[in-house]
């Protein structure tokens, strides 16, 4: 997502040109041509200028819903309908690629967050994400927490940073399980495996907790709430939500700074950033 | 680039150019003569139109006049993937599903005038 103001004007884009999975924009005031990856102007008056990143983030409505109110969602245009392809991911995934890069450890439509700390660039491979969120990370100098939320659809880059002071984050263990009222000699059992489950690595952190109901309380109703999803920092023990804000702590009412990631395919991230790095555990 | 920026002056040249010769040329032909200034003619002229044409706006329809409607009434699913956007108080959604097939949306969040690219 790109601001539209350039010299203080604010332009108007259409598209001009299909590149793989990225495109090539005009803007009707200069007619100059503008890379959507990049946001940089390759041809025409405006040659050599640059669009201004916004802020965005690519997460579930669900999750957006539950961070904000009063928020406006784009309509669907009717005669247009037709068009919106509810399958868009996986009918994508089955296009062709024209450019593929053997050698590198990841298939050409295998999905990466991808993400650049002033000249660096680092692919995160999304299947590793999802098991291994929250995932601790330095590139370029610059300590990165990467998080898939809750949903496990949603993620954000935070600069894993608070009151100036590295951290490192981890998924809190809610001792309280969510049936435990059902069976009532069912927490002592469960605090003593939670226990034993903290102490485990963090990668196994997301099987620990599918795990844990179906151990502890094996004929109890089923859960009704989810747990919540909070981080805990090693800097301050405060509690984190998945907006990057302390909601409990000595931090309370701070947030982490964001860093801007796009989820895309490896072929796209990889031509557009030759020398990225990879993320492996 | 520098072609395709002088593409549609160019071809308008060219078919008036061509025009002119298809009517000169005209009165001398015999009918297969005349078929093929006719076929020439067709072509060039295409020509003309299609470099004024935007073909990528005829397959990935742009968004004319951007309609929101509040998060409390969307039908959008739970699950489903949006781009998403705060300036000041000014939240909006841009799910991912419509954003695949427009592209692009030129909007005004907050004040601050933004494209949304899928």
């Amino acid at each position: 997502m790109w601001t539209r103001t350039v010299n203080g004007r604010a332009l108007h884009f259409y598209l001009a040109g299909i590149n793989n999975q990225n495109f090539l924009m005009r803007d009707k005031e200069t007619g100059t041509w503008w890379q959507q990856i990049t946001g940089k102007a390759l041809y025409g008056p405006l040659q050599g200028a640059s669009l201004e990143l916004v802020p965005s983030d690519e997460i579930t409505f669900g999750e957006w819903k539950s961070e904000v109110s009063d928020g406006k969602v784009l309509a669907e245009v009717p005669k247009y309908v037709k068009e919106y392809d509810s399958n868009w991911e996986p009918d994508v995934a089955k296009l062709p690629v024209v450019i593929s890069f053997p050698g590198t450890e990841l298939k050409s439509r295998d999905v990466v967050v991808g993400l650049e700390i002033e000249g660096p660039a680092r692919a995160y491979p999304w299947d590793a994400l999802v098991k291994q969120s929250p995932v601790m990370d330095h590139v370029h100098n610059m300590p990165l927490l990467v998080a898939v939320g809750p949903d496990g659809k949603s993620f954000r880059v935070f600069v894993s940073r608070v009151d100036g002071k590295d951290t490192e984050f981890y998924l809190k263990q809610d001792p309280e399980p969510a049936a435990a009222s059902a069976k009532p000699d069912a927490p002592p059992e469960t605090k003593v495996g939670e226990e034993k489950k903290q102490k485990e690595k963090q990668t196994e952190a997301k099987e620990t907790e599918k795990e844990k109901p179906a151990s502890a309380t094996p004929s109890a109703a089923p859960s009704p709430t989810p747990k919540p999803w909070i981080l805990l920092d090693t800097a301050t023990a405060s509690e984190w939500n998945f907006q990057g804000c302390a909601i409990s702590g000595p931090s309370q009412g701070k947030c982490l700074d964001r860093i801007p990631a796009l989820k895309d395919y490896w072929f796209d991230w990889r031509n557009y950033h030759p020398d990225t790095t990879l993320y492996k555990r | 680039m520098a072609i395709r920026q002088h593409a549609p002056i160019v071809s308008l040249l060219s078919a008036i150019i061509c025009l002119l010769l298809v009517l000169v040329l005209w009165q001398r032909s015999r009918v297969w003569s005349r078929i093929g200034l006719s076929i020439i003619m067709l072509i060039v002229a295409a020509s003309a139109v299609m470099s004024r044409l935007n073909y990528f706006e005829w397959m990935f329809h742009p968004v004319d006049s951007a309609r929101f409607e509040a998060e409390s009434v969307s039908k959008l699913d739970k699950t489903e993937m949006i781009l998403t956007v705060q300036y000041g108080a000014d939240a909006r959604a841009y799910p991912i599903r419509e954003m695949a097939y427009h592209h692009i949306l030129n909007d005004v969040v907050g004040g601050v005038p933004v494209a949304v690219t899928y």
